[in-house]
């Protein structure tokens, strides 16, 4: 009989419950919390926030709360399996992993002999943990085409840093006057921002908002809310430079010293008048001109830095950079306070201290190989970053073109988050050969020859950072469930199997983090003496000026308003130096398609797909609805919770209706990654970036159409099974 | 006890209906549904501009309890030691009376036994010197459970209960 702490769940001897330590893995990898796992017989009875974590101090949000289903989803993958139907039918049969690894090596080795190394492509989703052992493990197999859902996260952003000003960068927030929160609704993605925010505001410094919706951020946290259509952020920002330079409100010391191409840029922004912006962005005149003297009038400014919410436009590389323009002019970059310059510690994150990761990887780069995917069309990309763009690799499997490109293996593709996935569907059903890692059924790994099982964060080590100089080595708190194992585990046995000369990777996972983590004076074996994260010895803060005092790494040793990277590489496809504004929308017709489409909001219980189709969290938000202005809604005689034809110029799904004046009126606003209504969809495949080749999933033009008065020419896209693991 | 919730704090992120469901084993897919939801409100100002709030609603174990009085099953009864109000559905005929006159609408009948069920506020985690699991969650320290404080009444969910009903379709909605 249960007891009534054994009910409560209270951790005792009593009730043969044990709390056992380790992070959460469920969102961004800067954010990683401590969790307390509830453990019962050996299975994760319950979670909490670890009140000893520095980082979390007890809070969990509603994903990392949620973690339980995920853990023990019915779909989770038990064994590793071939395909034994047609491809995408989903029929398998569970084989050994010897004879998965066999497999693998028999097919891919064929493929290198047959096409060359290049001809296998190497793709990862969401998950950051294992990518210096995955690139590593593509070098090392001598493919150059290694890539991930970064071609479409985060990667955008640095690239605009680089051109800017040679570094990555991030803001000082703690030390700043004024937070600038460009697409900042972090109550719903990285809730702890939002909690550090509040106290900074409680400290009297101003948050300005950017954001088209109305949210908790714009109006707990904002003493200024500027609601513009989606993808008009660069011509806000140019508007706000018009403002400043006029006024004289910027930096001429630093600009004279440090800035390259500020002539070209204050002409240009002699257009972006409050007036001309207005009708951009739909924001006030009064409201820019007031942001902008709030914005000269409490310096340090910093710039909050999504990885993802202004890059996600056609336009959205050069709008980033527009941002990025008004902390030069400003004089705050690379000041207390303002934007700093970073590094990259450890799996995309940057700690203040280094690690050999980078080496790790290049130790083992191919010296010759074929160009990589994507490299024709995105040549800065190709400069600046040493990942394939993964956005062309549908393209280059479908048109062989400039070769072909016949194996794949990944680690938690999700095919869906490419727009007009039908696409990337026939990509995957024409490839020779197919692999997929993932650790449930995937919408993805049912077009595979081979399914891998892997596990979760709770059932194995890893190596973490965390800013501020921390370190962290986490021990499983429950073993792998079935016959799943740690990534990094299946990639030094396949290693072994396809007989890489590495000797390295074949070491295995804690051997490879020591070789890593050897300059900052760490050890796996001292880390894991400890349940939580430790100061690196000798960690020394970054001080704000010394990366300005030794010179940019840019071209011009300078920041570059008028960047001489785009500049070399305008040629044909006519990039523009300066951080021009256009519009992001599609060419559809403005008639036909009046409204504007945006998707990739965050809701706070789901990080993407990963716990959309999880019955927890499943119950906040049932159906799968468009938010848009009750004004939209009755112009089309449409109410709340009707079916809706949700329809772009490349195609339609139907959806239920929300009205929300939190919307602005002409716009509509859906999450994405329903699998029942996936809205990637409804995006055409080149509405791209040319610069940084990255989607514009956040402004497609659109219609909206009661269900039962559209015509029966529509066949609304509808989809089916599951999606799970890693995805963006 | 005084539980209640901080409208201007709330944001609605769900950290305490998943918490709420993860400590009680809440069993969707078997018929069953949660006890705590989260939810938004858009309410009309005067210069036709609107006020938006977020909540997290269930049981506010109220001093005066309505259900409780009218449960013909005597299914409801306040803990001596903490004053939380417990609804043990043993004897739940499911005629849903409570449901009715629960201002909060707290109550919900289950689909697998057809009974009602609410927040017990996590009683036997109380009673141990915790506190419940929403309120261990929150990361804005916005759900009040308390034995000595109580919210301005203009913040407090619990001295608007009209509110609930203006909200625009399901309260599941954020």
């Amino acid at each position: 009989m249960e007891s009534e702490r054994q009910r409560g769940k209270l951790p005792g001897e009593d009730t043969g419950i044990e709390i056992r330590h380790t992070v959460c893995g469920m969102c961004c990898s800067s954010i990683y919390c401590g969790v307390d796992a509830y453990i019962q017989d050996g299975r994760v009875i319950k979670v909490e926030g670890s009140k000893e974590h520095f980082m979390n101090q007890g809070l969990l949000c509603a994903k990392g709360q949620g973690i339980r289903q995920y853990l023990y989803k019915p779909t989770r993958l038990k064994t590793p399996l071939r395909r034994v139907g047609e491809r995408g039918e989903g029929k398998f049969e569970p084989i050994s992993w010897e004879e998965a690894y066999r497999t693998m090596a028999e097919q891919m080795n064929r493929i290198k002999r047959e096409s060359g190394p290049e001809a296998v492509a190497f793709y990862s989703g969401y998950e950051k943990w294992y990518r210096a052992f995955f690139h590593r493990f593509a070098w090392s197999f001598g493919s150059p085409n290694y890539g991930s859902e970064s071609s479409s996260c985060y990667t955008a952003k640095k690239l605009a840093w680089l051109v800017s000003s040679g570094m990555d960068g991030l803001p000082q927030r703690n030390k700043s006057r004024l937070y600038m929160g460009w697409g900042f609704n972090n109550d719903y993605s990285r809730y702890l921002d939002t909690i550090s925010v509040k106290k900074r505001r409680e400290d009297g410094m101003k948050v300005i908002v950017i954001d088209p919706r109305v949210t908790p951020a714009s109006e707990k946290l904002a003493d200024l809310h500027l609601q513009l259509l989606p993808g008009t952020d660069g011509a806000l920002a140019l508007g706000l430079a018009h403002v400043l330079i006029k006024n004289g409100w910027v930096d001429r010391e630093y600009i004279e010293k440090h800035v390259y191409g500020y002539e070209e840029f204050s002409r240009y922004v002699k257009d972006f008048t409050p007036e001309y912006v207005e009708k951009i962005t739909t924001v006030p005149r009064e409201l820019i001109l007031k942001t902008a003297r709030m914005m000269w009038e409490n310096r340090p400014v910093s710039m909050h830095e999504s990885v993802c919410v202004l890059v996600h436009h056609k336009n959205g590389f050069q709008n980033f950079r527009a941002v990025l323009a008004l902390s030069a002019i400003l004089g705050c970059y690379d000041v207390e306070g303002g934007n700093l310059p970073r590094g990259t510690t450890y799996a995309h994150q940057w700690a203040g201290f280094e690690t050999r990761e980078e080496e790790f990887i290049h130790a083992v780069k191919p010296e010759t190989t074929k160009p990589r995917v994507g490299a024709a069309r995105f040549p800065v990309w190709m400069e600046l970053s040493d990942d394939m763009q993964a956005m062309d690799l549908t393209r280059q499997i479908m048109e062989e073109k400039p070769y072909a490109i016949r194996g794949l293996f990944c680690l938690g593709l999700n095919y869906r988050m490419f727009p007009d996935n039908e696409w990337m569907e026939e990509a995957l059903k024409k490839l020779d050969f197919y692999c997929d890692v993932d650790l449930f059924m995937t919408d993805s790994a049912r077009f595979a020859d081979l399914v891998l099982p892997a596990c979760t964060s709770y059932e194995r080590e890893e190596f973490k950072i965390y800013a501020g100089g921390y370190a962290n080595y986490l021990k499983p708190v429950i073993p792998p469930l079935f016959e799943s194992k740690p990534d990094t585990q299946i990639l030094k046995e396949l290693a072994e199997a396809l007989d890489l000369k590495d000797d390295l990777l074949r070491s295995g996972y804690r051997s490879c983090i020591d070789w890593i983590i050897k300059p900052a004076g760490l050890t796996v074996e001292k880390l894991m003496e400890t349940d939580f994260p430790v100061r690196v010895p000798g960690f020394k803060p970054y001080v704000p000026g010394t990366y300005t005092r030794e010179g940019y790494r840019t071209p011009t040793g300078k920041f570059e308003l008028r960047s001489t990277i785009l500049e070399k590489h305008q040629g044909e496809l006519l990039y523009e130096p300066l951080p021009v504004y256009q519009s992001s929308l599609d060419l559809s017709e403005e008639e036909r398609f009046p409204l504007i489409l945006y998707t990739g909001a965050s809701l706070p219980f789901t990080l993407h797909s990963r716990m959309h189709d999880m019955p927890w969290e499943r119950t906040h938000r049932p159906e799968a609805m468009a938010d848009m202005h009750p004004e939209d809604g009755a112009a089309r005689g449409i109410g709340q919770g009707d079916p809706i034809l949700l329809e772009t110029a490349n195609g339609a799904v139907t959806v239920k209706a929300n009205l929300t004046y939190s919307v602005k009126k002409g716009t509509v606003s859906f999450y994405h990654d329903y699998p029942e209504a996936d809205v990637n969809r409804l995006i055409h495949r080149d509405h791209l970036d040319p610069i940084s080749g990255f989607p514009g999933y956040r402004t497609v033009r659109c219609q909206v159409v009661r269900r039962d008065k559209a015509g029966k020419e529509f066949e609304p896209l509808q989809g089916g099974g599951s999606t799970g693991k890693d995805e963006c | 006890m005084n539980v209640d919730v901080d409208l201007k704090k709330c944001v609605a992120c769900a950290a305490c209906s998943v918490a709420c469901m993860d400590q009680n084993d809440t069993d969707i897919p078997g018929g069953e549904k949660p006890l705590r939801i989260i939810g938004s409100l858009e309410l009309e100002k005067t210069d036709k501009s609107h006020l938006f709030l977020w909540f997290s609603k269930a049981c506010m174990h109220c001093e005066h309890c309505v259900p409780m009085e009218k449960c013909p099953g005597k299914c409801f009864h306040r803990e001596p030691d903490t004053g939380l109000v417990i609804l043990d559905p043993s004897n739940c005929v499911g005629c849903a009376l409570c449901v009715r006159v629960c201002p909060f609408e707290a109550i919900t009948a289950f689909d697998k036994d057809k009974k009602m069920h609410k927040c017990n506020g996590c009683v036997e985690r109380v009673r141990a010197g915790r506190e419940p699991a929403c309120v261990r969650s929150c990361p804005k320290g916005a759900i009040l459970f308390s034995e000595t404080e109580t919210l301005p009444e203009d913040l407090s969910l619990k001295n608007h209960p009209e509110l609930l009903s203006l909200k625009q379709g399901e309260e599941e909605e954020e």
